[in-house]
């Protein structure tokens, strides 16, 4: 009886938890559907998505696939160099490769403010002041924690599987495409989430890097429009955002079983 | 009063049965061992009496007192879990210790329980080490030892030897059967292994699909299986099971004729005893021990019965060589010593005492009570 | 190191080096970049003016500075105030009791539970300032919802409690990655031993206390070092948000090195920040480094 009553009173907290959790969304919901919003939380009068199609067209579409562009190169681009060189990584003996790849780590943590400043000459001085000087130098900067991450999860892919591959006559790219990267789907899951995620949501590289608006990606493009206070289109803004977060989201829900295993194991491994 | 006592005791997942009224009478001091094949409920039922399931229905009691709604840590029971469940964070010492200490045991008292307890398991040397710094057979003897000290009227073990190797498991048997006789506790021990099970137990239960099949000790399991279910599960290999119908000869004697062309046409002299003869012209299922059959040659008495059929496999395993002849449905094994000329191909004719045989009803495959079984 | 290795790697090898160079030149790139700014904390190089072109080396000047100039110390205050209390306190607790508690919830309860922690999570930084400022402005969701119905005068939340929100804001974005890690943390406890704890009379507190905690102390410990640091240098929200203001009330040191870099223009002294700051997260990590090791 007190056991049920108990774990009522809990379930009741937890959905409080989670109305909490979501409730600064209610802003975004009104103020996207409403075509007068006016930037504060009211039942709107009508409801519409002209909003939505306003952030859709012209360059606000263009920013969004300038973000798009930007993170699947980003990704991309990732993980393909962390996966050719995660592999010897954890394969062979290189001496004091963990102490490496640990002060790599910790070089990353320099502020990206940081460190912007020698990229942004490195970029100019080679005209690559653009996005895919951006997908680069996020690239760089993820690295050394996406080898990290995938050196892991090639450790924990049993050696036996490979000496068989290599006994039936497997060549290196069939041994990486049919042992190591299904065995560590999880893993690359997580660094191609990582990456794209990252790109997506970057913010201070587009923001020093990149000077015209039709160029800019969805975050400098919501910045820079909500930076301007003299007379803001708060539906616009709403449903711009809405439209900016959808991909995010939807591609941790996409690949969530994947990334919940992958995470677990950056969790374990460290 | 009993030791341990199930009393229609049941448990489902919803709307699913998995184990259907189980009832046991377990004396104080026995050992028992609850065998079957995965998934009949062997473990569950331990678990159960364990406090670390539910009781869906009917009641379990330990020395008398219904134990249902008494929490697992006040039933007096011990457990000793199949991974061994050490505390990996906790030496050898404080992981015997964590349960006295929790029931606030005075220090010196734990100090002496946990010492005499690692002693006797030969871990005085071990007693600061951490558990991964210990072999399989060791953390074995600490998960044993941590159950020890709580002085438990009810031990309970979850397949302990499974992850085991051979040798180690063969000599652990032995020391869980001398622990017991020197504990005088009442043992629950729970394996799929039919020999751990013949070997350790006063008595088996044997389970099949949440149901219990028969409840007797190893000599009675292994002579007399109540059905054919226990028939075939107990002993390695298996009793040979063969279909058959009995007949009577013109003579009036009664007789088993059996339904397998491979042997040609063999009757097997049944005593001639109302049982029987009430079952005239049914079908019964024909049981018969490896170990009861011999070559013809080594004897050659004529009252006993003779199998004919052609050996398509000889298994060396040391002491016995074991034949084993295909029909088109089953198999029969045999078990011949050593030093029996016997190879793959043969056609042998084998004996044995019609008098040391099972019989079950082939549709309820109850076994079939009379004074025709050892 | 090659003689010791797998036949089929001694086979490839020339490939795998190939393969490889791209990675070795974007770290050696990272190396480079790094080696940079620490070659500018030493000078007075500035973004624009005189000093863009005719730099010079001015040895261990800027970081004395960073001890005698107002600004260093109070950001790192700011810093560190921001960074114990949104993640230490608060991603830290709150994701480890949202994981405890969640694994004995039905399935449903658990999932959209879960699925509003991460949406937070997922949130493009950007979008999440967004909807924070508009949730702590006049007429906004705190003042409709709680200040007005207790008749609690109608400010301006983000000028009053600057800190306070960004500190929410962060806990609110990032209590989803503890969550995930100490739910995996808890799985990775077996079963049976919390059972046999269960059998040797432990309640659950002292279950949660004596055996749960000390078997995932490293995944604590690597939460903990991943949040700190993750927050330590934490920029776009609070940049977005507040950008480091009012005055300097949340001026954390990734915005203080971009104010002193971009705004001001003293790159060398914004490189020297940097610095220090890679300084204080290496004592971080190694000290976080010792607590994962494990006793002898």
């Amino acid at each position: 009886m007190q056991d049920t009553q108990k774990s009522y009173t809990t379930a009741i907290i937890l959905a409080l938890i989670a109305l909490i959790w979501v409730s600064p969304f209610s802003w975004l919901a009104v103020n996207a559907v409403n075509p007068e919003a006016d930037g504060s939380l009211s039942w709107p009068n009508s409801v519409g998505f002209q909003n939505f199609a306003e952030a859709m067209s012209g360059q606000a579409g263009g920013q969004f696939m300038n973000s798009l562009f930007l993170s699947i190169l980003t990704s991309t681009l990732t993980v393909i160099i962390a996966v050719f060189a995660a592999y010897p990584l954890s394969r062979l003996k290189i001496p004091g490769r963990n102490a490496f790849l640990w002060a790599l780590v910790l070089l990353r943590m320099l502020p990206a403010t940081g460190v912007i400043v020698p990229i942004f000459f490195t970029a100019k001085s080679t005209g690559m002041l653009n996005l895919v000087g951006v997908a680069i130098a996020i690239t760089m900067l993820n690295l050394p924690f996406t080898l990290l991450l995938l050196k892991n999860f090639f450790d924990t892919v049993p050696v036996e599987l490979e000496e068989a591959a290599y006994s039936e006559g497997a060549s290196f790219f069939q041994i990486m495409r049919n042992v190591m990267l299904p065995m560590s789907r999880a893993g690359i899951a997580v660094v191609w989430f990582f990456s794209f995620t990252t790109a997506w949501n970057e913010f201070l590289l587009p923001l020093i890097f990149v000077r015209k608006t039709a160029d800019f990606p969805m975050s400098v493009g919501l910045f820079a429009s909500f930076g301007e206070h003299s007379s803001v289109n708060y539906g616009f803004l709403a449903s711009y955002s809405i439209l900016y977060a959808v991909p995010a989201v939807a591609v941790y829900f996409l690949l969530r079983r994947n990334l919940n295993t992958g995470f677990a194991g950056v969790g374990v491994k460290g | 009063m009993s030791g341990v006592s199930l009393r229609n005791v049941r448990k489902s997942y919803g709307n699913h049965e998995v184990i259907h009224g189980i009832d046991l009478e377990i004396d104080p001091g026995d050992f028992i061992v609850f065998v079957g094949p995965s998934g009949c409920g062997k473990s569950t039922l331990l678990r159960m009496i364990a406090g670390l399931e539910g009781i869906t229905d009917g009641t379990i009691s330990i020395e008398g007192n219904v134990v249902n709604d008494v929490p697992s840590p006040q039933r007096g029971i011990s457990m000793v879990f199949q991974s061994y469940a050490l505390y990996p964070h906790m030496t050898v010492q404080q992981n015997m210790a964590f349960g006295l200490k929790l029931r606030r045991t005075p220090i010196e008292r734990i100090k002496e329980t946990v010492g005499a307890a690692a002693k006797s398991l030969q871990l005085d040397s071990y007693i600061d080490r951490f558990p991964k710094a210990l072999s399989g057979g060791q953390r074995q003897r600490v998960a044993i030892g941590r159950a020890i000290v709580r002085e438990p009227k009810v031990f309970l073990f979850d397949e302990p030897l499974s992850n085991l190797d051979a040798a180690l498991r063969n000599q652990t048997r032995i020391e869980i059967a001398r622990l017991h006789r020197s504990m005088d506790a009442t043992m629950i021990y729970v394996t799929h292994d039919q020999i751990e099970a013949l070997t350790l137990a006063t008595k088996i239960a044997v389970l099949k699909d949440g149901v219990l099949q028969q409840f007797a000790t190893p000599d009675e399991i292994y002579n007399r299986p109540a059905n054919v279910f226990v028939a075939g599960f107990m002993g390695a290999p298996p009793m040979n099971l063969i279909d058959g119908t009995i007949e009577e000869t013109a003579d009036g004697e009664l007789h088993i004729r059996l339904a397998r062309k491979e042997l040609g046409d063999v009757l097997i002299p049944l005593k001639n005893v109302p049982e029987h003869r009430k079952r005239l012209g049914q079908p019964v299922v024909f049981g018969l021990r490896p170990e009861a059959i011999s070559l013809a040659a080594e004897s050659s008495d004529a009252s006993l019965s003779k199998i004919e059929c052609k050996i398509d496999y000889v298994e060396v395993t040391g002491a016995d060589r074991i034949t084993v002849c295909d029909f088109s449905e089953g198999r029969m094994f045999a078990r011949l010593p050593a030093g029996a000329d016997v190879s793959e191909g043969d056609q042998v004719t084998f004996h044995f005492n019609a008098d040391n045989i099972s019989l079950f009803d082939k549709d309820t495959g109850l076994r079939i009570e009379s004074a025709q079984n050892a | 190191m090659l003689a010791s290795a797998h036949p089929w790697l001694k086979r490839d090898w020339p490939l795998l080096v190939c393969l490889s160079i791209p990675a070795i030149l974007a770290v050696g790139l990272l190396l480079y970049m790094a080696g940079w700014v620490l070659v500018m904390s030493f000078t007075d190089l500035s973004l624009f003016g005189r000093k863009a072109t005719e730099w010079s080396f001015i040895g261990l000047e800027n970081y004395e500075r960073l001890f005698t100039r107002r600004g260093f110390l109070e950001s790192l205050w700011v810093t560190v105030i921001f960074t114990f209390f949104s993640s230490i306190i608060g991603q830290n607790i709150l994701g480890f009791v949202l994981a405890g508690t969640l694994r004995n919830q039905p399935g449903l309860l658990r999932s959209s539970i879960e699925s509003a922690v991460i949406l937070g999570w997922v949130l493009p930084d950007v979008v999440a300032a967004f909807l924070w400022s508009a949730t702590f402005t006049p007429n906004g969701l705190v003042d409709l919802a709680i200040l007005q119905p207790l008749s609690i005068e109608t400010r301006n939340l983000i000028n009053d409690h600057p800190l306070l929100i960004v500190i929410l804001a962060n806990i609110w974005k990032g209590t989803a990655w503890s969550y995930i890690l100490y739910s995996a943390a808890l799985d990775s406890v077996p079963r049976e031993v919390s059972e046999a704890a269960k059998v040797d009379g432990a309640t659950p507190m002292q279950r949660m206390f004596f055996i749960t905690l000390p078997m995932i102390k490293s995944h604590i410990a690597t939460n903990c070092l991943f949040i700190t640091i993750g927050s330590f240098v934490y920029f776009p929200l609070i940049f977005a948000l507040t950008g480091g203001g009012p005055g300097t009330k949340t001026q954390v040191l990734s915005i203080f090195v971009y104010n002193e870099s971009f705004s001001v223009g003293k790159l060398g002294y914004g490189s020297a920040i940097s610095v220090a700051m890679l300084i204080i997260v290496a004592i971080m990590s190694i000290f976080y480094v010792r607590l994962l090791r494990e006793p002898k």
